[in-house]
């Protein structure tokens, strides 16, 4: 092939090259630095960082798409050289009739070849090279303005920054974990949750990433509060009751928990739980086989005075502002509204009719019912309690940890006449039985956690301890991330877990 | 191979110098008309007839006559006129004696067989007339009766047309329009022309250019501009513009299909592109250009496509529309 076409070839390769090149450059700074501006305004794209990935890979691509696209064949470059040197078309009829032989086709590629030597190879050059320049020039620009704009997403924490368990949670903790054990709930739910902080506590030390913290931590609040809240249903309620220690109550609620069943409980667990009551209720039988005078009529007048007396309970349940839709009234409507057939269950009664008349049957029965109404406040007070520990739990970690606390509802016992303070107002017991006020630290003044003081962002007066625990937000949120010299933070960990230890020794006493 | 190369650089050189001396020769009884004289020159080497249209007294006759002179060519002159019987042109058969003094039908040939016809104000002669120079100028032959004559090659016919004075004259029709490959409108010349013009006749009124090329020179000159390569880009532009101009058909150009009431024949085609090889080889290239088909476009196109009333409205003539397809046609 002509040599003086081979030049203009090369020359058109690099050329393809140069702009493969300047298309995948301009593509690149304008979809990454597309991207990175709209980041940095906080108009989408989370993540700044993706901004290199997408320009190179744009980059990449359109560059090749492009080189691929902008392929020159000889037939297209003679084309051109034709039509920008004006050659009246001397190459393409040349690289047209390259495969055939003739004396005056050799005089035309010999034509040809002189009127291409006679130009200056680098007179082919970039067409519309302002379209390239333009493009780059624009894509630079969205990208330095990416770069100089304010980033609006400052401040933000980042997605998943390092956490390692400060001194200042660790005391915390473990405060709660004795806070906890030293509270008047209940020593199942107690031990529970004890165990549950502690697991936290170990799991929190190996802690690395914040969001790995956040996980364990709503792990434990939910635990928590699914072991506190549990204690609202009917069969924990009595089972309460059943712990309680009083004789006819435990006979009760036994009689209670049978008639809890569900539509699919099979008829004969109904029979074995009432056959159950009775042995309880009465004790074994030591007359078998004698038929009770009128069985049917024992049976009727028993079934009345059941329905009766539930009702009776129900209604002082009513007046007692017990809901409508709590488990234990449901439990005892179903008592009331069981039909006569649930009367069946009772057949076995004759076998202890010598032991125990109707009469003193019944007359059981309503002291059972009257120290039940009696009863049944101890027993929503200590669930009150149980769900107000786990209350407090959890808002001491959310404190602690800077992690919302779960938002579902909870059963309301505050209704029932108490509130949180109430379960865990030690120092207040303490002052009441003459013990030393609670401590802390600062500006000479010694306060309790419970004292008030005053906050001076809000204006009011709040407890100490919420106070200290709202600091500490602040702080540990600037501790996280890393608004203060590595001596900073070692400085306020200390200041703070000297205040901490401060309410920590003065609970203690 | 490099005795074929040889060869065509000789025979090249050879077509260059007989080019330039027919110019020469010509420029001595034609004062200006370069177009026209390129034009004519073209035509004969690709071995087509020429119309040459121009008011009376611009040197049209006298191109022709000192045509006929340069190129050597037994040249012959028909004035045309109403009263002109096919015979008067072709030949007829006449009765005669013999040398035994018996009578015998012999065919006496007419003034078309020479090389060079010149059929002067051709538009004056009827149909039928013209009609008798269809086979000759297209199969340069001649039907008489039952016995055809073949005509000497090379053979022409430049043929001149008055546009004014069009009271007694016959319109060509179409049929025998398209057998002429040129229609070259021959202009008033220029002042300065118009000088050299008047000085020349004061010295003589005869022509005085010589011959220098003849009829077998002019064949070789066909056959090596013949072989002048054109790329397919330009082949198919030169088809495409032919096509363009047809305004009937899907491939018409937009102001065909505005301003023509037909387009050109095939014939077109071919003239535009054996004219187009002739004209490289005359400006020194050895193969054919976009621009050689749009400056034959001109002369091949105008008299072979007839413009509408629209045109007619709009003042554009054949050459304006010819131009606007032109424009219209993509070039590679």
């Amino acid at each position: 092939m002509n040599s003086n076409f081979l030049k203009f070839k090369k020359r058109a390769s690099k050329i393809r090259i140069l702009k493969s090149a300047l298309i995948g450059l301009s593509s690149g700074l304008l979809f990454g630095g597309a991207y990175l501006l709209l980041s940095r305004l906080a108009i989408i794209a989370p993540r700044p960082i993706l901004a290199l990935p997408i320009g190179i890979g744009v980059s990449l691509f359109a560059a090749l798409v492009s080189f691929f696209a902008l392929g020159v064949s000889d037939k297209s470059l003679a084309q051109k050289l034709d039509k920008e040197f004006y050659l009246n078309e001397r190459i393409q009829t040349m690289i047209e009739r390259s495969g055939e032989d003739s004396g005056i086709l050799q005089m035309q590629r010999e034509d040809a070849e002189a009127s291409l030597s006679k130009i200056d190879v680098r007179r082919l050059k970039i067409r519309r090279l302002w379209i390239y320049i333009t493009a780059l020039a624009l894509g630079a620009c969205i990208t330095a303005l990416a770069l100089i704009v304010p980033n609006m997403r400052e401040g933000e924490v980042n997605d998943d920054p390092p956490f390692a368990l400060s001194d200042m949670q660790r005391a915390g903790l473990n405060e709660l974990v004795v806070k906890v054990e030293n509270s008047q709930m209940q020593e199942r739910y107690k031990t529970l949750i004890a165990a549950e902080l502690r697991t936290l506590l170990s799991d929190l030390e190996k802690t690395t990433k914040m969001s790995v913290m956040r996980a364990e931590l709503a792990e434990s609040m939910a635990y928590i509060l699914e072991v506190t809240c549990d204690s609202s249903s009917s069969a924990e309620i009595l089972d309460a009751l059943w712990k309680n220690g009083n004789f006819y109550l435990k006979h009760l609620a036994f009689a209670l928990n049978t008639s809890d069943w569900e539509d699919d409980n099979p008829w004969g667990v109904y029979n074995e739980k009432i056959d159950a009551y009775e042995k309880i209720f009465h004790g074994e039988p030591t007359v078998a086989g004698e038929p009770l005078p009128d069985e049917e009529d024992m049976k009727a007048k028993l079934k009345g005075a059941i329905d009766n007396s539930a009702l009776n309970i129900s209604m002082a349940l009513g007046s007692s502002g017990i809901s409508e839709d709590d488990a234990l009234r449901i439990a005892l409507k179903r008592l009331a509204t069981s039909d006569e057939s649930d009367a069946k269950g009772y057949s076995v009664l004759k076998d202890a009719v010598s032991t125990l008349s109707y009469e003193q049957a019944k007359a059981e029965l309503k002291k059972t019912i009257d120290a039940f109404s009696n009863e049944i406040f101890v027993a929503l007070n200590t669930n009150k309690i149980n769900a107000d520990t786990g209350e407090y739990t959890i808002t001491r970690l959310s404190t602690l940890f800077l992690v919302p606390a779960p938002e579902f509802e909870r059963p309301d016992f505050v209704k029932y006449g108490q509130t949180i303070d109430d379960s865990l107002d030690d120092d207040d017991q303490n002052k009441e039985q003459g013990g030393s006020e609670g401590g802390g630290v600062g500006e000479g003044s010694i306060f309790g956690s419970n004292d008030l003081v005053l906050d001076p962002i809000s204006g009011e007066y709040v407890e100490y301890g919420t106070l200290l625990d709202k600091y500490y937000a602040v702080v540990f949120e600037k501790l996280q991330n890393g608004s203060y010299s590595d001596e900073q933070k070692k400085m306020i960990e200390n200041y703070f877990a000297l205040l901490y230890g401060g309410l920590k020794k003065e609970e203690g006493k | 191979m490099a005795e074929m190369m040889e060869f065509n650089t000789e025979k090249v050189q050879v077509f260059s110098e007989k080019i330039t001396k027919i110019k020469e020769e010509l420029a001595k009884d034609v004062v200006g008309q370069k177009d026209i004289i390129d034009g004519v020159i073209t035509a004969i080497i690709a071995g087509g007839n020429v119309l040459l249209e121009g008011v009376p007294g611009v040197g049209k006759t006298r191109l022709v006559r000192s045509l006929g002179k340069v190129l050597s060519l037994p040249f012959s002159r028909i004035q045309f006129t109403p009263d002109l019987m096919p015979s008067d042109v072709t030949g007829a058969n006449i009765v005669e004696k013999d040398e035994n003094g018996r009578l015998e039908t012999k065919f006496r040939r007419g003034p078309i067989f020479a090389n060079l016809v010149l059929a002067d104000e051709i538009n004056r002669a009827t149909p039928k007339t013209q009609s008798a120079m269809l086979e000759v100028m297209q199969e340069h032959k001649v039907t008489v009766g039952n016995d055809t004559y073949k005509l000497d090659e090379p053979f022409f016919v430049l043929a001149t047309e008055n546009p004014i004075e069009q009271d007694g004259t016959y319109p060509l029709p179409e049929a025998q329009m398209d057998r002429f490959v040129f229609k070259l409108i021959v202009d008033y010349p220029t002042s300065e022309e118009l000088v050299g013009i008047v000085k020349m006749t004061q010295v003589t009124m005869e022509e005085t250019a010589e011959s220098v090329v003849g009829g077998d020179d002019i064949l070789e000159m066909r056959a090596l501009a013949s072989e002048v390569p054109i790329c397919d880009e330009v082949l198919y532009y030169a088809v495409n513009l032919v096509s363009g101009t047809h305004p009937e058909s899907e491939n018409g150009a937009p102001s065909a299909k505005k301003y023509l009431k037909y387009g050109a024949s095939p014939r077109a085609a071919q003239g535009l592109v054996t004219c187009a090889k002739v004209r490289a080889l005359m400006q020194g290239r050895y193969n054919v250009s976009y621009e050689d088909i749009d400056a034959l476009a001109y002369p091949i196109l105008r008299h072979r496509i007839k413009v509408n009333y629209t045109a007619v409205n709009d003042r554009l003539t054949s050459d304006d529309v010819i131009g606007l397809i032109i424009k219209e046609t993509k070039k590679g």
